[in-house]
């Protein structure tokens, strides 16, 4: 191949000279260049090696149809991996570097892996490498795999947009079609959105030889522009549809320059029209994959676009009837072109990494490039995306769009419409929704039979080097349908996915099955068309807006009192209070709560109000526990159970009255019991007798717990009977506090009276004054989340998700009287029933009781049994601390069995470490309540 | 067990200062008393002592006004104070949600365009609902008094991620063109 720069047309900016480095040489090129084309002009051959062979690579393709030539690329303190040279546009300064080659494409090291193919054919890594161990191999072949070189370096300011937007019709592609579509709908009134991944609209109409419409290319393309953006249609142009999701949504990339993050569009239109063209289809004949030869569009698009003149003496392969548009083409630059069918002979390219002749019938035609084209390919990739089904087309030996939802259509070469006039044609119907001119398809080919069982090879993957060879081999070993032949031999895996060789295979494989391409079928396309930056799905979604949690309406009083803060159940709560060692200063927490009082902001936790008139039947059905029984003004512990049984979440729930249910349960699963509660309310009830509020956010909490909570809370200004006749344990009273609604429930967590006291959110701030400010001459103390979770611990109460797993049902952790009393049905109610259910081995709650002076057991630790032949694991531990109030460690765990093994000695494992513990009852604290129920 | 509190900057409760650039405006305001009311769509209104409840694109402009969460739900804001609990002569819930609700006001002439950056909006896909997700967050958002000023309103604690969410948007509408179009 040895290009060259014609001096006329192109879209190129002759004027100003850009200078860039390749592979550590100095080229020149010009604005509106890509890499490749301002190499190819300055007759550079090599831009690339494949990933197997490391064989020489030169261009195939124009756009995003060639996976030979990519770069990593540097400029300035940016270093990009994996670039694609012919869809990445100069700018001033750039150096790239062939990936996959060292020191360069043009002399690679590792070339000499090529003398090897006999022995590296597809399949062969699973059946070597394997003994005696593959661990061994599998470094190398690590370092080995993959292309291109990340930095080390994080890019600051590498940051996506995301922008949401809409529009009656989405045309994907701004070649003739599709800008003639886009004239058309504009003019009827539709919101019409044009976009194109190059930087220059037109598509196709750059490779022609003749005008269109009486016009030039150029001066034709202009005006539809005009009118479109006269008529108020958008174009974006270096955008790439590379998706088609559910209800119309596409996803487009536009691409804002090198080294800058790209903009993600999320389009959702009411129709779309894909006009994405059609590229050449490779043919295979021996020596294929030399460099110099190319696709015969790509030729023409290099001539059109960028006035780069890929060779002087072509010859031409092709099996259709549009070779001769593409000769003229050619002519009128200067060139000469010689011509041959393929498939009536069996070419061979002769020449190594200058390619010198192209034999045919034992004939040599010297020629230093040869451009081949075996037929054309719709691009369809979206219109599968979206759902549509293709079918074959006999005729043109191309996959075409068939059926699909109404509101998608393709237009143009995309469907199957190669001749201009009838593109245009198409295009113009497609935009008003109306039936397409019936084509007079003047479009012949001459559908091209792969050379079986030849010595010689011939390419189908470029850049995996598949061969015909392999896949004649993976259909010997059965590998025969189409997703088995893509695993088994990686056609189609590498960047382009299978863009230019997936075809080809496909042929391969019909006449090796002797069946039609069409029988064969093609694998699923799915996104992304191209390979997209992840950045684009990341935008403004880093650091502390990764997965920020919900804050406290009392954060700033946290932060005022010295409180650690870490996030719990989605919140960012206080964890401890105060200055010195943490361990130290929850242990102090922990006495204080027990000793006098504690403050606690238990604002997160969850409050769904349950309304209406079937109410109490619904609350009744949804948790485990018996509810209906609940009169107003008390409180009752429940579990809510998943279909299967299993604990999904514990709450306290209070009947306000006849018709109202304050469902309190956990921080965490707030959102989760609320669609829980929701999707039930629809299920099975009358949605107009029951409604679900999830008022959690509307209300603070502020808990008062240990023996001096009911002192403290006598001081606030809430008019309340404490006396514990009137507000005993598990009891709930509705009062005021400074003119706000204030609610109290008589609820412990700890195992100390302890009361948790809600006022609307807004008067948060003067319940916590007041409350502070009260607690002082009680030795009041802030307590927060990590000695809270020690002093229920003590308790033995548990923490769904922590003391109980996938398998734990209520039985399991000591409520076993609704299973078997229960009448009316609940949530759950036939899982606790089961075999499985009644399994005498299943894990229960215990608790663990560990001497004073040893450390700690660790949580997670196995509880083992060792009579066997091998040990085995009975179950684990949960929850374990150092207990401040009993001065020694506990724990919590499932044990098999272990409501029966109370007393028992068990064995506690740990990454090797083996200690002994004694099963216990699960509360170490208050174990008959009496303090709980002063 | 780890003290994170450095990692996050401090929540400024209700009061943030405004962001405005020369084509946006973002504040917090306050709207008064908002009550949830659920039942019949009619009964809803008529406890309300409103005849509609806003979806989108209607824009808002009364001081006393209800929008439609879903078929049977409204979000009342400046109502009449109704007693939370069941209702049973109209056979509605009501629950007041004064304090849950932050009102945050976005106007100027890339408004919708900020919000594109959260959500799916367009003025032609009306939607009888206000409900929508933003970034992940449930929110409400509605047109206010004019066609460039918009409200969304969020629970308060998501108005720390939200805030931080506008902010970062504003400033990518302002680094950006507004619509992104280029052709040759």
């Amino acid at each position: 191949m040895s290009g060259s720069r014609i001096q006329n047309n192109a879209l190129i900016d002759r004027g100003k000279t850009l200078s860039f480095q390749y592979d550590g040489k100095t080229y020149q090129g010009h604005p509106g260049d890509t890499l490749a084309s301002a190499l190819l002009a300055a007759g550079v051959k090599i831009m690339g090696r494949s990933f197997k062979y490391h064989r020489p690579r030169g261009v195939w393709g124009a756009w995003f149809d060639d996976s030979n030539a990519i770069f990593n690329i540097a400029l300035g303190a940016d270093l990009h991996p994996n670039c694609p040279a012919t869809t990445t546009y100069l700018e001033d300064g750039m150096q790239a570097r062939s990936v996959n080659a060292f020191p360069s494409a043009r002399f690679d090291i590792k070339a000499m892996l090529d003398w090897f193919s006999p022995f590296l054919p597809a399949g062969f890594y699973y059946k070597t490498f394997m003994r005696p161990d593959w661990h061994w191999f599998e470094p190398t072949i690590r370092k080995m795999a993959g292309l291109g070189k990340l930095d080390d370096s994080v890019s600051d300011g590498y940051q996506s947009d995301q922008i949401h937007q809409s529009c009656d019709l989405l045309i994907i592609g701004a070649g003739p079609a599709g800008l003639a579509a886009a004239v058309n709908a504009s003019k009827n009134g539709s919101a019409v959105v044009l976009v194109d991944d190059h930087n220059i609209a037109g598509g196709s109409v750059y490779q022609l030889a003749s005008d269109i419409e009486n016009q030039s290319p150029n001066l034709w393309v202009e005006q539809q522009i005009a009118t479109i953006t006269k008529n108020g249609g958008r174009i974006l142009l270096s955008t790439t549809a590379y998706g088609v999701y559910d209800h119309n949504l596409v996803a487009l990339v536009q691409d804002l320059g090198f080294a800058r993050a790209p903009r993600l569009w999320r389009m959702r239109a009411n129709r779309i029209l894909i006009t994405t063209g059609a590229i050449d289809r490779p043919i295979t004949f021996a020596n294929n994959d030399r460099p110099g030869i190319m696709s015969a569009s790509g030729a023409l698009e290099f001539l059109g676009r960028y006035g780069v003149l890929v060779g002087k003496n072509i010859a031409l392969l092709s099996s259709h009837s549009h070779t001769g548009d593409t000769v003229n083409r050619l002519h009128q630059a200067g060139v000469r072109v010689a011509t041959f069918t393929a498939g009536d002979n069996s070419p061979i390219a002769v020449g190594g990494k200058n390619l010198r002749a192209l034999n045919v019938d034992s004939i040599s035609h010297p020629c230093d490039i040869i451009l081949a084209s075996g037929g054309l390919t719709p691009l369809v990739h979206l219109w599968r995306h979206a759902g549509g089904r293709l079918e074959w087309d006999e005729a043109i030996q191309a996959f075409i769009p068939a059926s699909a939802t109404t509101s998608l259509r393709a237009a143009g070469a995309a469907n199957g419409v190669y001749e201009l006039d009838e593109a245009l044609a198409d295009g113009r119907a497609a935009a008003l929704d109306q039936p397409s001119p019936k084509a007079k398809n003047t479009y012949r080919i001459k559908p091209f039979l792969p050379e079986l069982n030849s010595h010689k090879r011939q390419w189908v993957d470029f850049q995996h080097d598949v061969t015909v060879k392999d896949i004649e081999l993976a259909a010997r070993e059965n590998y025969a349908s189409v997703e088995h032949l893509k695993r088994y031999t990686t056609l189609g895996m590498a960047s382009d996915q299978g863009k230019t060789s997936n075809m080809t295979g496909l042929s391969v494989m019909a006449s090796v099955q002797e069946r039609t391409i069409g029988q064969v079928g093609t694998t699923t396309f799915r996104p992304p068309f191209v390979p997209v930056p992840l950045e684009i799905y990341r935008g403004v979604r880093r650091r502390q807006l990764f997965n920020p949690p919900k804050r406290l309406a009392l954060e700033t009083q946290h932060r005022k009192a010295n409180a650690a803060l870490g996030e719990y159940g989605g919140w960012l709560r206080p964890a401890w209070y105060g200055e010195g060692d943490a361990q130290e200063t929850i242990n102090r927490e922990v006495i204080a709560a027990r000793n006098h009082v504690a403050i606690i902001d238990a604002s997160p936790l969850g409050k769904i109000e349950v309304i209406g008139p079937d109410a109490a039947q619904f609350v009744n059905f949804v948790f485990y526990n018996t509810l209906s029984t609940l009169n107003p003004g008390k409180i009752r512990y429940a579990l809510m159970l998943s279909e299967r049984g299993i604990v999904y979440d514990d709450a306290v729930i209070s009947r306000i009255d006849q018709n109202r249910f304050i469902i309190s349960c956990s921080s965490a699963h707030v959102d989760g019991v609320n669609n829980a509660l929701e999707a039930w309310r629809q299920d099975g009830h009358d949605p107009d007798r029951v409604f679900v509020h999830d008022t959690t956010q509307n209300w603070a909490t502020i808990t008062l717990s240990g023996p001096k909570a009911r002192a403290l809370l006598s001081c606030l200004e809430i008019a309340v009977d404490l006396s514990p006749d009137a507000f005993p344990h598990m009891t709930f009273q509705q009062s005021d506090f400074m003119s706000a609604p204030a609610r109290i429930a008589r609820v412990s967590f700890t195992g100390d009276p302890s009361y948790e006291i809600s006022v609307p959110t807004l008067h948060a701030p003067a319940l916590w004054s007041a409350v502070n400010k009260a607690g002082k001459s009680l030795q009041a103390a802030l307590v927060g989340v990590e000695a809270l979770a020690i002093l229920r611990a003590e308790k033995g109460y548990i923490i769904v998700g922590k003391d109980t797993d996938g398998e734990t049902m209520p039985h399991d952790i000591g409520f076993s009287q609704p299973r078997l009393r229960k009448k009316s049905a609940f949530v759950g109610d036939r899982a606790l029933h089961t075999d499985a259910a009644n399994a005498d081995n299943r894990r229960r709650l215990v608790g663990l009781s560990i001497p004073a002076s040893e450390n700690r057991l660790v949580t997670g630790a196995h509880l083992i049994d060792a009579s066997g032949s091998k040990p085995r694991s009975t179950g684990y531990v949960t929850s374990s601390y150092d207990s401040p109030t009993l001065a020694r460690p506990i724990a919590l765990a499932l044990l098999e069995n272990g409501a029966v093994k109370i007393g028992d000695r068990v064995t506690v494992w740990n990454q090797g470490d083996v200690r002994q513990a004694t099963v216990t009852m699960p509360c170490f604290y208050d174990k008959d309540g009496a303090l709980l129920n002063a | 067990m780890r003290d994170d509190r450095h990692k996050w900057a401090p929540a400024l409760g209700r009061k943030y200062p405004p962001i405005n650039n020369p084509h946006l405006s973002i504040s917090v305001v306050n709207t008064g008393r908002q009550t949830l009311i659920s039942g019949p769509y009619k009964k809803c209104l008529e406890a309300g002592k409103l005849t509609q409840a806003a979806g989108w694109p209607k824009i808002v402009t009364a001081q006393h006004y209800a929008l439609r969460l879903r078929r049977d739900r409204i979000l009342l804001v400046n109502g009449p104070a109704l007693s939370d609990g069941w209702q049973e002569d109209a056979g509605i819930c009501v629950s007041d949600m004064s304090s849950a609700y932050i009102t945050i006001e976005i106007s100027g002439e890339c408004a919708l365009e900020l919000l594109n950056r959260g959500t799916d909006l367009s003025i032609d896909a009306a939607s009888a609902s206000v409900a929508r997700n933003f970034r992940g967050y449930e929110v409400l958002i509605y047109r206010w008094q004019s066609p460039t000023q918009f409200r969304l309103q969020c629970h308060h604690g998501n108005l720390q991620a939200i805030w931080h969410l506008l902010q970062a948007f504003a400033q990518q509408v302002a680094a950006h063109q507004p619509t992104g179009e280029s052709y040759n």
